[in-house]
């Protein structure tokens, strides 16, 4: 009698016990299944219905529009691009900060400011190019202004970009504009990678008679390798994911999947919600593509190391 | 002929000089230690010898070859460090065998060097692992054998066993020791441990403040150091300020008391403080006819497992005495008046 009475005063401890361990975490789970969990379903349930309500894959199979499909591989082209090229500028920054010699004044400047670029984007990135080299921009307006007349008088402005045939306005804008963003969060990614790399490696490897090169080739590569793939994953996510900069730099004219879902979703008379629905679990089915992939080479490559 | 070679060999760091006209001669197959305190330059110094850093003045040479400014992957030095450095990514044998690969050796001869290597250190069965899965005793073995698979002219080794805890330390020191002659190759040790740098070496460089305090053999240094510092440096000694009475006699007062010294006083011109010095093992208890004796009251008495540190207060100097901890022994009480003596040849005067 006793006995079973402290028994169930010691699982009521326990029970409380256990609450106490989760209750800090209980906004975290309501704050997921609201805003995560719930709008995946949603998602991925308006995916498969009419606008009746009705179980269809019409909008799975409408994503094969040419223009939809088009729209895939421009945002994919973007990503792409924007994530190789800020990876390898943002290398490089990284690498002059923390192996290479700069200066430390220098490594703090550079890191306060990738803190604030990475941030930067949206809307205020689009106006800031727009105001420095759009059409009337600042820097485009000084560049213009640079004319050199020959020899028989004829003047000629081989600055003016936007008579070279260069635009803000589309892809290869897109992709300065994304870059601005990318390249600082790779320096911000990859710095502290760099730093792990140990001095004692380098000099066990000179001392073994390996070159430069080949130290960057057999330890430094494959030890930072994990890092970067996931640094150039991150990358190619917020690139990919990204909408009201393209929408506030081209005005919607440029075809992205997120300025597309834009235009299916905001309600007016083309648009079809269950076909933005389609198409945003597209863009959730790519991304798992990558991460899957990513994970795969992470684990052979660090395999190393002490999980 | 001496193989290795430092000749007023100097390193400053924005002007601060880490080494001081250091130089030294190294027979082929010598093993020798750098001893110092922290900071001394010992490091700065091998560090040189392998290339990692340049000398301000002076020259390095290898056999007679001049490697002063030869770059650290051209000089076919074997360097061990601290903390192991060995690559993570890389499997045992892969570490051991990278020496090899970047030259472009066969993979067939690699793996025969590989073999050897590991059965060298007794880890044969480690050959597929990752150095994570290495105590730290074993991952040091791996870097020792790293460096000696490319057959290096010299073995560089800066404080290798330092990060590993006492009993491994002993365990792996006399393996360093019984490979280095079982190779032949001469080897540079840097310690801050004078019991390492003693129980293995050739011989001792003692170091301090980037200057060569004294060369020796480990006897030479522990039985005569040639300063003061490395009479306190290397083991534990007795210092006490003397009053001189004979200099040729080397006759010398402690407090009251006469002590005889049979070395002649070298500096006995009265304008230095001259210090008798003493190692705590040599006095023993009581009073004997014909030695050194001194007459005080026991100021402290320590255990220190195997051996017991009396304290002495001779008018007031205090002089440490060591016994072997024996249950025969009859230990005085702190406060007794206490006899100690020691022969002439023991004490010396600096
Ligand atoms: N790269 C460097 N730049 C500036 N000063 C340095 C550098 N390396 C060493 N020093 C200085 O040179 C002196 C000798 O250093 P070193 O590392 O050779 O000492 P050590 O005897 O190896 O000491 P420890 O036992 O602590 O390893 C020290 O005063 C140190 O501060
Ligand atoms: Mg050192």
């Amino acid at each position: 009698m006793e006995n079973s009475q402290t028994q169930q005063v010691s699982r009521r401890a326990k029970i409380l016990d256990v609450l106490g361990n989760w209750i800090g975490v209980i906004p975290f789970f309501i704050f997921i299944i609201v805003f995560l969990i719930l709008p995946s379903m949603n998602l991925f349930i308006g995916a498969f219905r009419d606008l009746n309500g009705n179980f269809t894959f019409d909008n799975i199979i409408g994503l094969k529009d040419p223009a939809i499909l088009k729209a895939y591989s421009v945002s994919l082209q973007v990503s792409v691009i924007t994530s190789l090229v800020g990876s390898v500028f943002g290398f490089f920054v990284a690498y002059a900060i923390t192996i290479g010699k700069a200066p430390k004044w220098m490594r703090n400047i550079l890191m306060t400011f990738s803190g604030l670029a990475a941030n930067f984007g949206g809307v205020p990135l689009a106006f800031a190019f727009i105001a420095t080299i759009g059409r009337t921009g600042l820097i485009t307006a000084i560049l213009k202004n640079i004319c050199f007349s020959n020899a028989a008088g004829v003047q000629s402005c081989p600055l003016d970009i936007y008579d070279n045939g260069f635009t803000l306005y589309g892809v290869l804008g897109l992709t300065l504009a994304y870059t601005y963003f990318e390249f600082p969060l790779m320096v911000l990614i990859i710095t502290p990678a760099l730093e792990g790399l140990k001095r004692d490696w380098r000099e066990a490897s000179d001392n073994l008679g390996a070159s430069s090169w080949q130290y960057w080739r057999y330890v430094a590569f494959p030890v930072l390798w994990p890092s970067i793939l996931g640094a150039g994953l991150l990358l190619f996510g917020s690139a990919f994911g990204a909408y009201a900069t393209a929408q506030a730099l081209t005005g919607g004219s440029i075809y992205l999947v997120t300025i597309l879902i834009g235009q299916q979703i905001r309600g007016d008379v083309l648009g079809n919600p269950n076909l933005g629905y389609a198409l945003a679990l597209g863009m959730v089915v790519i991304m798992s593509i990558t991460i899957t992939g990513y994970t795969i080479l992470q684990r052979r490559t660090a395999r190393w190391l002490k999980s | 002929m001496s193989f290795l070679k430092l000749t007023h060999v100097n390193k400053t760091f924005a002007d601060m000089p880490a080494v001081d006209d250091f130089n030294l001669s190294a027979e082929q197959g010598e093993f020798v230690s750098f001893l110092g305190p922290s900071g001394c330059g010992k490091t700065t110094t091998l560090r040189m010898i392998a290339g990692f850093e340049l000398p301000t003045s002076g020259k390095i040479t290898i056999a007679d070859q001049d490697l002063t400014y030869v770059p650290p992957n051209k000089r076919n030095v074997g360097m061990v460090f601290q903390s192991y450095a060995l690559f993570p990514n890389m499997t045992i044998a892969d570490n051991i065998g990278y020496g090899l690969k970047v030259v472009g050796k066969s993979k067939t001869e690699i793996n025969k060097r590989v073999d050897e290597m590991l059965d060298l250190i007794h880890l044969e069965n480690f050959r597929e692992r990752y150095p994570y899965q290495l105590s730290g005793g074993q991952q040091q073995r791996v870097a020792l054998v790293r460096a000696l698979a490319i057959r290096p002219q010299i073995l560089l080794l800066d404080e290798p066993l330092s990060a590993l805890d006492a009993k491994i330390r002993v365990e792996l020191r006399q393996e360093i020791r019984r490979i280095q002659q079982q190779l032949g190759i001469t080897t540079i040790y840097v310690t801050h441990d004078q019991e390492e740098a003693l129980s293995l070496s050739d011989r001792v460089v003692v170091m301090s403040q980037g200057r060569m305090e004294q060369v020796g053999t480990p006897s030479e240094i522990y039985t005569y150091p040639a300063t003061e510092f490395v009479a306190k440096f290397v083991g534990q000694i007795n210092l006490l300020p003397v009053d001189v009475i004979n200099p040729p006699e080397g006759l010398v007062k402690v407090g009251q008391q006469p002590v005889r010294t049979s070395r002649a006083l070298n500096r006995a011109d009265g304008a230095h403080a001259v210090r008798l010095a003493i190692r705590p093992e040599e006095l023993n208890p009581g009073y004997l006819e014909g030695a050194n004796n001194l007459t005080g009251k026991v100021d402290s008495i320590t255990y220190l497992g195997s051996i017991i540190r009396v304290r002495i207060d001779v008018e007031g100097q205090l002089i440490s005495m060591d016994m072997f901890n024996e249950r025969k022994l009859k230990m005085p009480a702190v406060g007794d008046i206490f006899q100690v003596n020691f022969d002439a040849d023991a004490c010396w005067l600096i």
